[in-house]
């Protein structure tokens, strides 16, 4: 089976569980006690005809499996409602936060992959051994310490004490940088936020990383390419990690969702002005149109994360493409 | 024989642990251009631990202990890492018991063998690929520009090990180091692997150490023979001497139920079992290594450990029966 072929496999099991998901806020909001007409009419009540003429408008008075059917095709055409307390579509209030988010959540992933891969390797290679002990000790306290409290304790002493890094959001807004400037301004406003976030994902991926390398150093292909006359790293590299990273790979997927859930309450912490952010201010406002849009949008996010991981489980093992 | 490609001098090759494993303790063996020297022992004598050192690959905390392995006068034992690496694979190739999990699985059949020839032929990856493919056709895979394109798991386990042959002989090499070759196979596919190394061999004139449980595949395919017993050579031999006339107890007790070499052989040609087990190698007795399970067991035996000695042309024994 070719890779694209593949794909399309993958995305045409991807479409329904998006749906099914719509599907679930649908029911969800239409559980809940009201309708959006109690919302906009407020306490004071109005005349039965106007009521009977918004719900019309909104499509109400249809049976409940058109709306559904309605409400899924809205969302599909990228339509995620209208935000009464922005006063603004959510899928724009949306969009002009999701850049903000990407940048931190892909800084943090690459940096967790890399040095978490590195030091799993580092690990795996002699176990047991004092640098192996070292890093296990680390990373098991790096993953015990919730971020809240971690990104906390990095604000006060890197940020707070010793005035290294500034402490809150994305940009300095009286500098006002532009260009260039603007750049080094954020990546230095990066730096706190990402480095809490790395340090918790780090030793998931250092553990497994460690785990799944010692499985691999030891079987016969590693000791048939020692044998070809290969370098220790091309060994490593070529023959041992790309086996190696699979199990890594399937659970960097699986853990998308508390990737998500981290962002939240790291862009809370640090004042990211990101999507995390928006969901908590969202909260806080009760803006149900916003939370909804939010729900789908982190849903196809979580999807397309898996989409990735899918295929890149695919490139990195035949067999799968296969079965 | 005049000239030795190889010479293994007083080979001691130990684990240090807990405890120290003696799995080699002082072999010397000698194998001429184009010969075949048969290596038989039971499971546990070292003759794995044995091959592997004479790549140099025993892993830590495992290690050459002292003693000399002379490839053309050259030390191997003495010689860097780098100048190991560059002899690995090309002046000596190994082949592996386990053709299911020798290859690496998430890398193309046609690419690990061109691998080889990168290495030390310095072949474009072109060339590499078409050199791998004419090396396919060698071992008689059939439709060899196919089966190069496609991953380990789409070929049988007798189609593995041709691949591994393939491997193994693409830099022509002057020694092939075949441990248990055909273990894993069925009698069928024994047969074929085993008629195909010896075709190779005729071809190329490499020399072969073929590491067994098989009298019968030794009987078959060796010119000489080195039994070994707790991680010594005890006796060593022309093939048909030793055959016809087994000077040690252990060797004796090998060939016991095993039936002469021109009769049809029975189903099982495993190593019949010799009451008793191996003596744990990091507690060895004083005197010989085989006292226990030796039906002419004497005082002497219990005492001083024998000598490898020769007693007539080219028939050596370490047993103090024959003193
Ligand atoms: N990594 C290791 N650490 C400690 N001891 C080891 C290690 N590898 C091998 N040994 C010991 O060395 C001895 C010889 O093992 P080896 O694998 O060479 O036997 P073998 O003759 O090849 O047996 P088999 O026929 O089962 O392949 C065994 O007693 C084994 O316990
Ligand atoms: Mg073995």
């Amino acid at each position: 089976m070719s890779l694209g072929l593949f794909l399309l496999k993958r995305i045409a099991y991807a479409t329904p569980l998006l749906v099914g998901a719509i599907v679930l806020i649908f029911v969800l909001v239409r559980l809940a006690p009201g309708n959006p007409v109690d919302y906009i009419i407020g306490e004071m009540g109005a005349d039965p005809v106007v009521v009977a003429r918004l719900m019309a408008d909104m499509g109400l008075d249809q049976p409940v499996y058109v709306q559904l059917y309605r409400y899924v095709l809205q969302v599909l055409t990228g339509d995620l409602g209208h935000s009464f307390v922005s006063n603004a579509p959510v899928i724009d209030l949306i969009l002009d936060r999701l850049p903000a988010t990407l940048l931190l959540m892909v800084s943090q992933l690459v940096l967790s992959i890399l040095i978490g891969v590195w030091l799993g390797v580092l690990s795996a290679r002699k176990p047991g051994s004092s640098l192996d002990n070292a890093i296990t000790i680390f990373s098991l306290a790096t993953f015990a310490i919730p971020v809240f409290w971690l990104g906390q304790m990095l604000i006060l002493t890197a940020g707070y004490y010793l005035h290294w890094f500034p402490i809150q959001g994305m940009v300095n807004f009286r500098a006002g940088y532009t260009g260039w400037e603007h750049v080094v301004d954020v990546a230095y406003h990066m730096v706190l936020p990402v480095t809490a976030m790395t340090l918790l994902n780090l030793a998931l991926i250092q553990r497994l990383t460690r785990a799944s390398m010692i499985e691999v150093l030891g079987q016969d292909y590693v000791k048939v390419a020692r044998a070809k006359g290969l370098t220790e790293g091309a060994v490593l590299v070529r023959h041992a990690l790309r086996n190696g990273l699979l199990p890594v790979v399937t659970v960097i997927g699986l853990e998308f969702r508390s990737l998500i859930a981290g962002a939240v309450l790291t862009e809370t912490v640090f004042a990211w002005p990101g999507l995390g952010r928006l969901t908590f201010d969202a909260i806080g406002t009760r803006d149900y149109p916003l939370l909804m849009g939010m729900f789908i949008f982190m849903c196809a996010l979580v999807i397309i994360g898996n989409l990735i991981t899918d295929l890149l489980y695919a490139l990195l093992d035949p067999r799968i493409r296969y079965s | 024989m005049g000239e030795w490609i190889l010479q293994v001098k007083n080979l001691h090759t130990y684990f240090r642990g807990a405890t120290v494993v003696k799995a080699v303790r002082g072999i010397d063996l000698e194998i001429a251009a184009g010969e075949t020297l048969g290596i038989v022992g039971e499971s546990g004598s070292g003759k794995s631990v044995m091959a592997q050192a004479m790549m140099r690959l025993v892993q830590s905390p495992g290690g050459i202990e002292k003693g000399e392995i002379l490839l053309d006068g050259e030390d191997l034992a003495k010689l860097p890492e780098a100048r190991m690496r560059a002899i690995r694979g090309n002046k000596i190739a190994m082949i592996f018991q386990e053709p299911m999990t020798s290859l690496n699985p998430v890398i193309r059949v046609g690419d690990q063998i061109a691998e080889v020839v990168r290495l030390h032929r310095g072949y474009s990856k072109r060339q590499a690929l078409d050199f791998a493919i004419e090396m396919l056709r060698k071992v008689r895979i059939a439709d060899p520009e196919r089966r190069a394109r496609e991953y380990p798991h789409e070929l049988s386990g007798g189609m593995r090990q041709r691949v591994m042959i393939a491997m193994g002989l693409a830099c022509n090499p002057k020694l092939i180091v075949a441990d248990e070759p055909t273990t894993a196979l069925d009698v069928t596919i024994q047969a074929q692997i085993l008629k195909l190394m010896v075709d190779m061999q005729a071809e190329t004139g490499t020399a072969m150490l073929l590491i067994t449980h098989d009298l019968g595949v030794v009987a078959e395919t060796a010119q000489r023979v080195a039994v070994m017993y707790a991680g010594q050579v005890v006796e060593y031999a022309g093939v048909e001497e030793l055959f016809a006339d087994p000077l040690h107890p252990y060797t004796q007790g090998l060939m016991a139920s095993v039936p002469q070499i021109d009769q049809p052989r029975p189903e099982s040609r495993m190593l019949p079992a010799i009451p008793g087990a191996v003596p744990s190698l990091d507690a060895l007795p004083v005197g010989c290594a085989f006292q226990d399970r030796c039906p002419h067991v004497f005082d002497k035996c219990r005492v001083s450990e024998p000598l490898l000695k020769l007693h007539r042309d080219g028939h050596s024994a370490r047993c103090w029966l024959h003193d």
